[in-house]
């Protein structure tokens, strides 16, 4: 009984190590899909009931506390509305400027709305699932995005969930440059240990390249899956070569990765 | 049910990078408390059901969470389950097996993942925090088993 035991126990690990290092991404893919439309209803029943608390939370919170936001929002508003104004004054002289020197007009961008349902439950990898899936036209490799800035991409999608690879981990890469200087590279996130902050890197930048320390990053577009333009974060530092062969820094991205709640697909 | 509320509170609850892992625990008290068959299949499904809503590929638990399950299962009888300290070393024990198991793997991929004092350390604490709710966990099983059924007292003879 005792030798049963652990030829079973040494079968199953060896299966175990063949479905990790021989198994396609496809069909393990599809498995993990599969699992998670599953799991999908106890993923949103956790949101719902978190949302719940949050909402009695800010029930019970002082008039002080209330009024004082009440007053915060009020001059964000009329911020936002100036905002606004001078956006649509821009737009109207961009669209002006396009006519004349005869440009294609650029195709809308297609957006969906989606809740954060989870996390990944390992502690080493960055991804979250949202509640948009094929059904709202969320497919993989489609670029995710909150107003202040990128998050990541779509790695899977089943028809009401999706899979988010986040840009602070490892195995996200994004074709970026620097805003002021035009200078390109590739930023990718980083393993983090306790109490590390989500940021990542950008790698890749032409050793004689003259950046300083806060310029913004944004999107290049190369690679087709990362529109051009979105604002992915602002260099922690000034760039330094390492290798000698080329310069990398950190970056801080402009997403708060650790409190995501809503996003937007981007989904042409 | 596990996996669904550690999926959940990863968004809320969240020490320094080192999120809650309920499955340490589970496996642990199938370990202790079921056969060397149920320890097996609950290693198995946990590990699956860890690896389902992560990055992680496919089947990356099942070795860690198979071998501590089986070891552990090996020494059930001589092992006090209901203490407190038994419960908290070995989940503590089989979360080290699996964040080491991990850092291997990782090391031959593209994207290795280096020992730093940092590292260290959160994989300390995601070990605590498998420690820590491991005695809770036991009790809230315990209710649910007793509730379903009572188990026949065995006479033992010493």
């Amino acid at each position: 009984m005792l030798q049963r035991r652990y030829l079973v126990a040494l079968g199953l690990i060896i299966l175990s190590l063949l479905l990790y290092f021989a198994m396609p991404a496809g069909p393990s893919l599809t498995l993990k899909m599969f699992a998670t439309r599953i799991f999908s209803p106890v993923l949103r029943l956790g949101t719902a009931l978190r949302a719940s608390w949050d909402g009695a939370r800010h029930e019970l919170q002082s008039r002080g506390v209330m009024l004082e936001e009440n007053r915060q929002l009020r001059e964000k508003l009329a911020l936002q509305m100036q905002e606004g104004l001078r956006a649509q004054e821009l737009e109207d002289e961009n669209r002006r400027l396009r006519e004349m020197v005869g440009f294609r007009k650029a195709s809308p961008t297609r957006l969906c709305a989606a809740r954060v349902i989870g996390r990944d439950t390992s502690s080493w990898w960055k991804t979250v699932f949202i509640d948009a899936g094929s059904d709202q036209g969320v497919q993989p490799n489609r670029a995710v995005i909150t107003p202040a800035g990128l998050v990541g991409k779509t790695v899977s999608a089943t028809r009401t969930s999706a899979c988010v690879l986040l840009i602070v981990d490892p195995n996200c890469k994004v074709a970026a440059l620097v805003e002021n200087t035009r200078d390109p590279g590739i930023v990718e996130g980083a393993f983090t240990g306790l109490g590390g902050d989500a940021v990542c890197r950008l790698d890749f930048i032409n050793r004689d390249a003259k950046i300083a320390g806060g310029s913004t990053v944004i999107t290049s577009g190369l690679g087709g899956v990362f529109p051009k333009g979105i604002r992915v974060g602002s260099l922690e530092q000034a760039p330094v070569s390492e290798s000698g062969l080329y310069k990398s820094a950190r970056v801080r991205p402009s997403a708060d990765m650790e409190r995501l709640e809503e996003v937007f697909v981007i989904l042409n | 049910m596990a996996m669904g509320f550690q999926c959940s509170i990863g968004g809320v609850f969240n020490a320094g990078g080192a999120k809650l892992d309920l499955m340490p625990a589970i496996v642990l008290y199938a370990a202790l408390t079921g056969s060397w068959q149920q320890t097996m299949g609950t290693a198995v499904v946990a590990a699956l059901l860890l690896d389902t809503p992560s990055f992680a590929l496919l089947g990356l638990s099942v070795p860690p969470f198979l071998v501590m399950g089986l070891a552990i299962s090996h020494f059930q009888k001589v092992l006090y389950r209901d203490h407190a300290i038994v419960q908290c070393g070995f989940a503590a024990a089989i979360s080290l097996a699996n964040s080491l198991w991990t850092w291997l793997v990782l090391q031959l991929t593209a994207s290795p993942l280096p020992m730093t004092i940092g590292v260290v350390a959160k994989i300390l604490v995601i070990a605590a925090l498998a420690a820590a709710v491991a005695p809770p966990l036991f009790w809230a099983l315990d209710l649910m088993r007793r509730w379903r059924r009572y188990d026949p007292v065995e006479a033992e003879t010493f």
